[in-house]
């Protein structure tokens, strides 16, 4: 079980601006600094953070990753569409109500 | 001789600075002023220092150190998370008293993590921020339990770790008018597919156990209960149970309750008086 490596490379890409650049410019040369599987090193790359949650990986991590690896734009409704299988999230509802 | 004379649920919910403006206006100002009822409270009660239980959310602990429960004996700043609006600052800590508690623990069998700096999250921040800072000379004395990243520390260690924060305020032999803050809650789903849920009945169901200074209800309701109705986000009532435990009997009274799925989160304040 390496979840837990899992975790410590999305804490530090949470951690080190400069993680995110080497991330982005060699997604798999930075991923191999940590004690991954090739199950879990492909669901990074594959930005499948909804399978990771699944195993276990803490969701504050997985929230606090996504845009960063998908940008800042759409947060929270992609991620959310993301971990709901490709569904908007039932919470869309209450930011389309007026707020006065 | 020290006592504890009064103590607060209090939400630490990050958006009540980092971003009011995606909420309804009037639950804001229903938030705000529990807020300012709490700095009124805290004034009357004369109040020296605040003991500040609080949880990390991935943010000051990271996968190589998580402890089960930390006290802060020195240097304090915050918050770390710069997206909350709030210009890090420096927050006064209670040294003696903080070594005091922190040598009653290690003597009465409660191992701390220790820390002698401290850069405090959101979870204890806002509290402190909202509702503390505005007074001056009032100090704080952080407390971080393991909650939102687990493993988690057990709703029952809890309850002893309060306990024994009590005793060890009760044996500090200085004059000390001392609260205590118990933050985070109640309902939400930080980051899973339900996130923006609030489960209102929930959130009552725990207010009412609070009120009536039910620590053993709130206990018996067990982690998975709690995540299925509640989400890992109201893993954080156990910081509730710490701080009710250390006023040993109380009664509660609900300050404000508003269910904010935009803000993520059922946000709940009571106080707790002294029974």
């Amino acid at each position: 079980m390496s979840m837990h490596a899992v975790e410590k490379a999305f804490w530090t890409l949470g951690k080190d601006p400069e993680a995110i650049e080497q991330f982005k410019a060699d997604p798999d040369g930075f991923l191999r600094q940590f004690l991954l599987t090739d199950s879990e090193r492909k669901m990074i790359m594959e930005n499948d953070l909804k399978s990771l949650a699944d195993q276990g990986v803490n969701t504050l991590l997985t929230l606090m990753v996504w845009p960063m690896l998908n940008g800042p734009e759409g947060m929270p409704f992609d991620y959310l569409t993301h971990m709901n299988g490709g569904e908007p999230p039932a919470m869309m509802a209450a930011f389309e109500q007026p707020q006065g | 001789m020290a006592e504890i004379v009064g103590g607060f649920i209090v939400s630490h919910d990050p958006m009540i600075t980092g971003n009011p403006e995606i909420a309804n206006k009037k639950q804001v100002a229903n938030v705000d002023a529990a807020f300012e009822t709490i700095v009124e409270r805290l004034k009357e009660l004369r109040v020296d220092t605040v003991i500040v239980v609080g949880d990390d959310h991935y943010t000051m602990f990271g996968p190589h150190c998580l402890p089960q429960y930390l006290i802060g004996v020195g240097e304090l700043e915050g918050p770390e998370e710069n997206w909350l609006r709030i210009e890090r600052y420096q927050v006064e800590n209670n040294v003696p008293l903080a070594e005091h508690i922190m040598n009653y623990g290690f003597a009465n069998g409660f191992d701390w993590a220790v820390a002698k700096s401290l850069l405090l999250d959101h979870g204890t921040m806002i509290p402190i921020h909202k509702a503390i800072t505005p007074i001056p000379g009032v100090r704080t004395i952080p407390i971080y339990l393991a909650a939102a990243v687990t493993p988690i520390i057990p709703m029952r260690r809890a309850q002893q770790l309060g306990a024994m924060i009590g005793d060890a305020v009760n044996a500090w032999d200085k004059d000390e008018r001392v609260a205590v803050f118990g933050c985070g809650g109640i309902s939400h789903w930080v980051g899973t597919a339900e996130m923006g849920r609030v489960n209102e009945e929930f959130d009552h169901m725990i207010l009412n156990h609070v009120n009536n200074g039910d620590i053993e209800a709130l206990i018996a309701l067990g982690d998975d209960y709690v995540l299925e109705n509640g989400g890992n986000g109201a893993w954080e009532i156990r910081n509730w149970i710490c701080a009710m435990a250390a006023m040993k009997k109380l009664t509660g009274e609900t300050l404000c309750y508003e269910p904010m799925p935009t803000w993520i989160t059922g946000v709940g304040f009571s106080e707790l008086k002294v029974a």
